[in-house]
């Protein structure tokens, strides 16, 4: 099935383009211009995965996806100015799972893009016999991309469910951060760490609100591991 | 040699003063003490000695010389010595005198018939010397000595007082000294760290005005100038942002566009595909000028943020090395952890990878070596190398030799390459390689953990 894109842009000749573009290249785009009428028709979308530019009039990119992300567990990438580190803290704070420079090549676009989709959309790669984790009070489905503590369903994002079956499968080793970008972004070894140290916090925070305090653990330097 | 700090020199000045000062008065007190002393102790002396004489005159009349000496010594203070002459011939009383002692002045006056006194040693001691010629008597003369000992003792005693007391007084001029200037630094030290600070890049830091009105107004001079400072540089952020965006939004529509017409190239006639290439070429290039005049002006408004990490050298080095599709038989790089900004590293890599390209033939090596707490790594091209004044030259804004003005660039790429290695604390050299080709020099911080 062809990968549905969520397009909010409000420059309409990027918005055009680039929809051309990725519609050539085999995706669905539904366009929006501002971000009201996007959060409004979100949930009839069913898109896989939205591609938010940060500077929107009305209501800001970042609002929309600090909005959307309690909507859903799609990858919400944001399309930022070139290199502004400013705009990508604030855009992965608010809940983004990656970012993209503004202007982009066409070739990178679809090759971030369909990673971003690989993975968050492929069901386990495990075979069949260990589709299921079990870890302490955790236990994760894998082809069901879905979490447990104490039999009580944990609500992850595809990014955060991604890491925590990464850092179950690994332990009781540290993974590094370029082996979850790696593993979990498609990144090579000069991805962005950033990213792995906000969908971390989010992680934290989440297994902290079920009861599990101080499990997943920050090794200085080198990077993360889980502990029962 | 190092010039002296301020608070050194203010405590140097304090000693020196306070030292000075108290050797003065104690010198004045000493030489004014010891003279009145003396005085006293002469006037006591020649009143002893004259109710000895006067003494000794009248024992004469009863009695010999001899016992007229002791009689009359009797009269004089424990340890003084004393003698009579008459009829050429010398009578002493106690130890460790005689006449041969007795100065030849005063004895030449009271040959004259006059009285007399003098200071001089006898034996090992200083001595008041006071002579009387006896009246009655022709030729007869009694000399009294009273040592001076216990005076000077005493003096010596109020000397080394004074001494001590100037050196701790010099030592007092000195706590002064520092405390006064550890009060003037204060708010000096205060600027200093603040400015420091501010020059580090945090503009929101102010320093306190302090009470003194000097220094208050330099306080508030450093802070409105902090503020303008601030305020022109977030002005020309936000101008940059402006502008940048501004660009990039055409710039977006352009690049998709020509990519798209780019990926119909076959489908396209002979002079529409050499179009789409040209289009294709300068649009990259556009695209890369603008993205280095924006981080030219980050850096010149220093609105840059640096997002350090500590990674291996060698997987940065291979992964760019595969990217960029050089021959990894050319890389030889020990590895460590290095302290890096990865999109700086990324386009450090690039540019210099460019640069060998346009003007040296290509990289032609890749080597790293640890040297302690830093880590170079070399690349060195295969083309005909760097003059030496061109060396530093190269990294100026907009400059190009003239033979290489065709060549397509913004002149900022060797710039800017320079700005991200000290942005990550690092430094960047050119020099000239093995082969004599140009070789770039990246050192790098090693990681804390390594050291």
């Amino acid at each position: 099935m062809e990968p549905r894109v969520l397009f909010i842009e409000d420059d309409g000749d990027i918005r055009r383009v680039i929809s051309t573009a990725l519609e050539a290249e085999g995706f669905v785009v539904e366009q929006f211009s501002d971000g009201e009428a996007a959060l409004n028709g979100f949930t009839d979308l069913k898109v896989d995965i939205a591609l938010i530019d940060l500077r929107l009039p009305g209501i800001s990119g970042l609002e929309v996806v600090r909005r959307l992300r309690p909507m859903t567990t799609i990858p919400l990438v944001i399309l930022t100015a070139f290199g502004d580190s400013h705009d990508v803290v604030a855009g992965l704070e608010a809940g983004a799972d990656d970012f993209l420079n503004k202007p982009i090549a066409t070739k990178e676009l679809y090759a971030r893009l369909r990673a971003i989709l690989r993975r968050a959309m492929s069901t386990s790669s495990e075979p069949v016999e260990v589709n299921e984790l079990n870890f302490g009070q955790i236990s994760v489905h894998l082809n069901r991309r879905e979490a447990f503590i104490n039999e009580s369903l944990v609500r992850l994002t595809n990014t955060e469910f991604l890491i925590l079956a990464e850092l179950i499968r690994e332990s009781p080793n540290v993974v590094t951060r370029h082996g979850l970008l790696d593993r979990v972004w498609g990144y090579d070894y000069l991805g962005d760490s950033r990213l792995v140290d906000m969908q971390i916090y989010r992680l934290r925070q989440k297994l902290e609100e079920h009861g599990l305090k101080e499990k997943l653990l920050t090794v200085r330097g080198v990077g993360f591991k889980i502990v029962q | 040699m190092y010039p002296l700090t301020l608070r050194a020199k203010t405590i140097l000045i304090g000693i020196v003063v306070a030292g000075v000062l108290s050797l003065v008065a104690s010198a004045s007190t000493f030489f004014l003490t010891k003279e009145f002393l003396l005085r006293q102790r002469e006037t006591g002396a020649v009143t002893q000695v004259l109710a000895a004489a006067r003494l000794a005159s009248s024992a004469l009349v009863q009695s010999d010389e001899s016992l007229a000496i002791l009689s009359a010594s009797a009269q004089l203070l424990p340890g003084s010595r004393a003698a009579l002459y008459q009829s050429g011939s010398w009578k002493i009383s106690g130890v460790g005198f005689t006449n041969f002692d007795i100065p030849e002045s005063l004895l030449a006056q009271l040959e004259n018939g006059l009285p007399a006194r003098q200071r001089a040693m006898v034996g090992s001691d200083v001595s008041i010397l006071v002579g009387f010629p006896l009246p009655n008597y022709l030729d007869t003369w009694f000399v009294g000595v009273v040592p001076l000992n216990e005076l000077e003792r005493s003096l010596e005693v109020l000397r080394t007082t004074l001494l001590v007391g100037s050196i701790l007084a010099a030592l007092g001029g000195g706590v002064i000294g520092n405390w006064v200037s550890r009060r003037m630094m204060e708010p000096l030290r205060e600027f200093s760290s603040t400015a420091r600070e501010v020059s580090l890049g945090d503009l929101t830091k102010r320093v306190n005005e302090p009470r003194e009105p000097d220094l208050a107004r330099i306080a508030q001079i450093f802070n409105e100038m902090t503020i303008s400072l601030q305020r022109r540089i977030e002005r020309e952020a936000r101008f940059g942002a402006t502008v940048s965006h501004e660009l990039r939004s055409p710039l977006t529509v352009i690049r998709t566009a020509s990519d798209i017409i780019a990926s119909m190239r076959s489908e396209l006639p002979p002079r529409a595909q050499m179009s789409s290439d040209l289009l294709t070429l300068r649009v990259e290039a556009f695209e890369k000028i603008l993205s280095d005049l924006i981080e030219i002006s980050r850096y010149q408004s220093g609105s840059v943020e640096v997002n350090l990490e500590e990674l291996s050298v060698r997987r940065l080095v291979e992964t760019m090395a595969s990217r960029k599709g050089i021959d990894l038989r050319l890389v030889e790089v020990e590895d460590a952890n290095v302290v890096v900004d990865v999109r700086r590293f990324q386009q450090i890599f690039e540019n210099i990878h460019k640069n060998a390209e346009l003007y040296g033939g290509g990289l032609d090596a890749i080597r790293g070596v640890r040297s302690g707490s830093k880590y170079e790594l070399h690349f060195d091209d295969s083309g005909i190398g760097l003059a030496v004044d061109e060396r530093d030259k190269i990294f100026e804004p907009f400059l190009r030799g003239e033979h290489h003005a065709a060549v397509p660039g913004s002149g900022l790429g060797l710039t800017i390459t320079l700005e991200h290695t000290h942005s990550m604390g690092g430094e960047l050299v050119a020099s000239t390689s093995p082969t004599g080709g140009a070789r770039f020099t990246l050192s790098l911080r090693v990681a804390a953990n390594q050291l």
